[in-house]
């Protein structure tokens, strides 16, 4: 994932989300947290196989 | 010792008052004194509403003198977070962005527990917004944990956790959208229970992540987050993830035991324990063998999942929930709060499109381990609680975040109820947890589970700092 903070804040300010370099400290340390979770994905290679429901994904186990 | 009522359970009391002998008016002022008293140390409330608090109880004693007793909530003090919207009372979720913000209606389940007559005391305080784990809040004051007021009490229901310890409420509602119900549960020494994903409405609540957010009771007693969740629970037309089922007594059979019960713990769950931790919960897991269950280690690989799956699905369901605000009144919003709800608004669709499948992933992982076992445990957090770092209360807010939600949020994204109890302090004096997680719907088994948990005698409140 890009977390460079000009990258970062052009993509706000054209949703018209103005915001200070403080904000994208913050917003940078989430995207990591993020990106270190996102490291396990490599290890689910059929994870891109499972079916999902778009609208709610609710009550899964559920389902049979 | 403590002789006041404050610290009675909601089962204790129940009986009493429908015998007359303890009365809802004096039992309401014997919390609103309290609170008076020790409240702006804890900052448990962010509104309490004494004049509507008096005046259910009188309504409810007049009620139960003239024989038409409701049931076990009819005359109880109860506390709710500050989501749940309240006609004519201020509902601000916590933010400096809902400031002033009186609702015309009541959230359903606000609605339901003043129909079984519950008293409302007031609205809890919380970790603005939702999205955090540590009650941290600048707009209201940081709720303060009873056991030592150094420390913080977790989140977001620091406020409904705090009440109970530190006996500002026999019985609170709160949310839970990556843990928010057994986070603080875990921190502050009482019961938590996340309920399955459509037992318990979530209608006129402040959403945060709609897919994840799941309303539910806590209580410091089993049989009292029974109580309460059997008013809370039922189907609800106006919230369109609730579910159409018939539901048990959740207070009746609660004594049958765990004789024979099948538990698995994940080696995930025993990774990256702090040292407390890891040394509670082993000695807590050894106490369930001695009450009669069976413990074995599982593996479910999935759940390194969760992560993932958890943060992008709530930063970016809570991102699209605020993403006005973010544009018009972002400096209303918490520093922290406003680090989620940005990285949610950069997320791409795809982003969350795997995450969903991740997510299904995690729940196919689940749904596998539950066919060799009856529930899933783990310690609530790994960590134990911290001191809260004032000067760097932002960066705390996001490190707690980041340590607790693997832990609590499967449930979430399963949508399958977990019950967070209390094993015990840690070697600074502060309440630690462990959760129980269970196939959709089996929230009375958890309870159950908890009963037999309960005689082991986890927790004493008179330990609880304020009361010493």
């Amino acid at each position: 994932m890009n977390t460079d903070k000009e990258f970062l804040k052009q993509q706000l300010s054209q949703q018209g989300i103005e915001v200070d370099d403080k904000d994208l400290s913050y917003v940078q340390r989430v995207l990591s947290i993020i990106d270190e979770g996102a490291e396990q994905l490599g290890e689910f290679p059929d994870v891109e196989d499972q079916s999902i429901m778009l609208t709610m994904d609710l009550g899964v186990l559920n389902d049979d | 010792m403590m002789t006041n009522l404050t610290y009675l359970s909601a089962a204790e009391l129940a009986p009493k008052i429908e015998a007359g002998e303890v009365s809802p008016v004096e039992l309401t002022e014997q919390f609103l004194d309290r609170i008076d008293k020790i409240d702006d140390t804890i900052k448990s409330y962010i509104t309490v509403t004494p004049e509507k608090a008096r005046e259910q109880a009188r309504k409810a004693e007049e009620e139960i003198k003239n024989g038409n007793y409701k049931g076990k909530l009819h005359g109880i003090p109860v506390g709710i977070k500050d989501t749940y919207q309240t006609e004519g009372v201020l509902s601000t979720s916590g933010s400096a962005l809902f400031e002033g913000y009186i609702p015309d209606e009541s959230s359903t389940v606000v609605t339901k527990i003043e129909e079984a007559g519950g008293i409302v005391l007031g609205k809890l305080n919380m970790h603005s917004l939702g999205p955090g784990s540590a009650g941290i809040n600048p707009a209201y004051g940081t709720t303060r944990n009873p056991w030592n007021t150094d420390y913080i009490c977790g989140g977001s229901s620091s406020g409904s956790s705090a009440s109970l310890a530190a006996g500002l409420a026999t019985v609170v509602t709160g949310t839970d959208m990556w843990g928010s119900l057994r986070v603080p549960a875990a921190m502050t020494g009482v019961y938590g229970l996340k309920p399955t994903q459509g037992l318990v409405s979530s209608a006129a609540n402040i959403p945060t992540s709609e897919t994840l957010d799941q309303t539910g009771p806590q209580g410091r007693y089993v049989t009292d987050v029974g109580i309460l969740l059997q008013e809370m629970a039922g189907y609800d037309p106006k919230d369109i993830k609730s579910e159409d089922i018939e539901l048990p007594d959740y207070t009746g059979d609660l004594d049958k035991g765990i004789k024979g019960l099948k538990i698995g713990i994940p080696s995930y769950y025993r990774q990256g324990l702090d040292e407390d931790v890891e040394k509670l919960f082993n000695e807590s897991v050894e106490k369930l063998k001695d009450l009669g269950a069976e413990v074995k280690d599982i593996e479910v690989p999935e759940l390194k999942l969760a992560k993932y799956a958890g943060l992008v699905t709530a930063t970016s369901e809570a991102g699209a929930n605020y993403y006005s605000s973010l544009k018009t009144n972002l400096d209303k919003i918490a520093q922290d709060v406003r680090g989620f709800l940005l990285a949610g608004s950069v997320l791409t669709g795809t982003q969350y499109i795997r995450a969903q499948k991740a997510r299904r992933k995690l729940v196919m992982g689940l749904k596998k381990a539950f066919e060799d076992v009856d529930v899933i445990l783990g310690p609530t957090i790994p960590i134990t609680t911290p001191k809260f770092d004032e000067e760097n209360w932002e960066d705390q807010a996001i490190d707690v975040v980041e340590k607790v939600l693997p832990f609590t949020v499967p449930a979430n994204l399963a949508g399958i109820p977990a019950f967070s109890v209390p094993m015990g302090l840690d070697s600074k004096g502060l309440p630690t947890g462990m959760q129980f997680f269970g196939k959709n719907f089996t929230e009375k088994q958890l309870l159950q589970i908890g009963k037999a948990w309960e005689t082991t005698d986890p927790i004493d409140y008179n330990q609880v700092e304020v009361n010493n």
